[in-house]
């Protein structure tokens, strides 16, 4: 009876440790996979105004205005630039157990973000995976700033591998 | 053969119950897990400071991925969740409220409603929020607006939960003050939610 108890409990904390440490992959990887049908990685997907048919990621905010590039990185750097427009934005990078590597604000950068991600410890941000998520948000609850906000991201945002420069 | 078929049981009890309960404890079943997103609460809004961080733990990495992916690390924005009333009872579409609340020391703030999956309403209302831009302060220092599913047609601002079923309400700061940061339970204004009726029943 001990025997099937210790490898009851055995596979049971395998399994929940395993599925714990699977989740958070299984939801960037299917986030990722999603923005991979919209376009190629290491470029802008300038995403339209948020409403109830914005169904990628959950919880996506009616009042900010997206920008997202896939990064894969298994070739070397990535090249990132965020436009400054006058108003809130800030660039975000997410790696591929979900989080939260890099944020910056327009008003901390001074200006422009401008940043060279690598999958290890090179460049300014080291992302810890080959792949990962580069997300814009840009204040523009409304029709004029969502004008003006999608005319300066389409004009002068970058993400490129650095090789291609 | 009696003690493989046992072996065999015992193993796949094992896998489902691991399963299973990380499923549950992550928040990626329908039940709410115990605790997670409770960290901090403010007036019945529920918050936790690990969101988006490197030192959150596995179920509050996991329960991000599932209810709250790509969410900004505290330093940048701070969310805030709540699906009650005032009074404690469940957010329903066939309810009406009032949501009033104090500015916040934060440069932006803005408060969404978000359907049972955590989209935003599928209804056409072109009303999901309000934020600090669009948000009226009265005399009093307070904005306010009505939640409910038809537009009210007097004048005040209004969040439609038409379709929304059951929802919750996310409440963002982004750019928030040190001290609504680091003390939070005394530093940040929460939004009050008053319910006016529900249908069926007489408005009070």
């Amino acid at each position: 009876m001990i025997r099937y108890l210790l490898g009851f409990l055995l596979v049971a904390v395998s399994a929940h440790t395993a599925t714990l440490w699977y989740l958070p992959r299984l939801a960037m990887n299917t986030a990722m996979s999603r923005l991979e049908a919209s376009g190629p990685a290491n470029q802008w997907i300038h995403v339209p105004p948020t409403d109830e048919t914005s169904r990628r990621v959950v919880r996506p905010s009616p009042d900010l205005l997206y920008s997202v590039c896939l990064l894969d990185l298994s070739d070397g750097p990535v090249r990132i630039r965020a436009a400054d427009w006058g108003d809130y934005m800030s660039l975000s990078l997410f790696a591929a157990n979900t989080d939260n590597v890099f944020a910056r604000n327009e008003t901390r950068a001074g200006g422009d973000i401008e940043i060279e991600v690598s999958a290890g410890q090179g460049g300014d941000v080291g992302l810890g995976s080959d792949r990962g998520i580069a997300l814009i948000r840009r204040l523009a609850p409304d029709d004029a700033r969502i004008a003006r906000a999608d005319t300066v991201r389409r004009e002068n945002d970058i993400c490129e591998a650095v090789s291609e420069r | 053969m009696g003690a493989l078929i046992r072996w065999l049981a015992t193993l796949a009890l094992a896998l489902i119950a691991g399963v299973g309960s990380a499923l549950w404890l992550a928040g990626w079943t329908p039940l709410d897990p115990p605790g997670l997103f409770r960290s901090i609460e403010v007036n019945r809004w529920t918050s936790d400071p690990a969101i988006g961080s490197e030192t959150a733990d596995p179920y509050t990495r996991a329960y991000v991925a599932r209810r709250g992916l790509l969410g900004l690390r505290r330093e940048e924005a701070t969310y805030y969740l709540r699906a009650v009333d005032d009074e404690g009872a469940a957010l329903r579409a066939d309810c009406a409220y009032v949501i009033e609340g104090a500015v916040p020391d934060a440069r932006w703030w803005s408060v969404t409603l978000y359907a049972g999956d955590y989209f935003l309403a599928q209804n056409g209302d072109d009303a999901h929020s309000i934020d600090a831009s669009r948000a009226v302060i009265g005399a009093d220092g307070r904005w306010r607006a009505t939640l409910q599913a038809s537009d009210p047609g007097d004048g005040s601002f209004w969040i439609s939960s038409r379709n929304a079923g059951e929802f919750d309400l996310l409440y963002r700061l982004y750019n928030a003050s040190d001290a609504v940061l680091e003390t939070p339970e005394t530093a940040l204004v929460t939004p009050d939610i008053i319910r006016l009726g529900c249908r069926g029943e007489d408005a009070t």
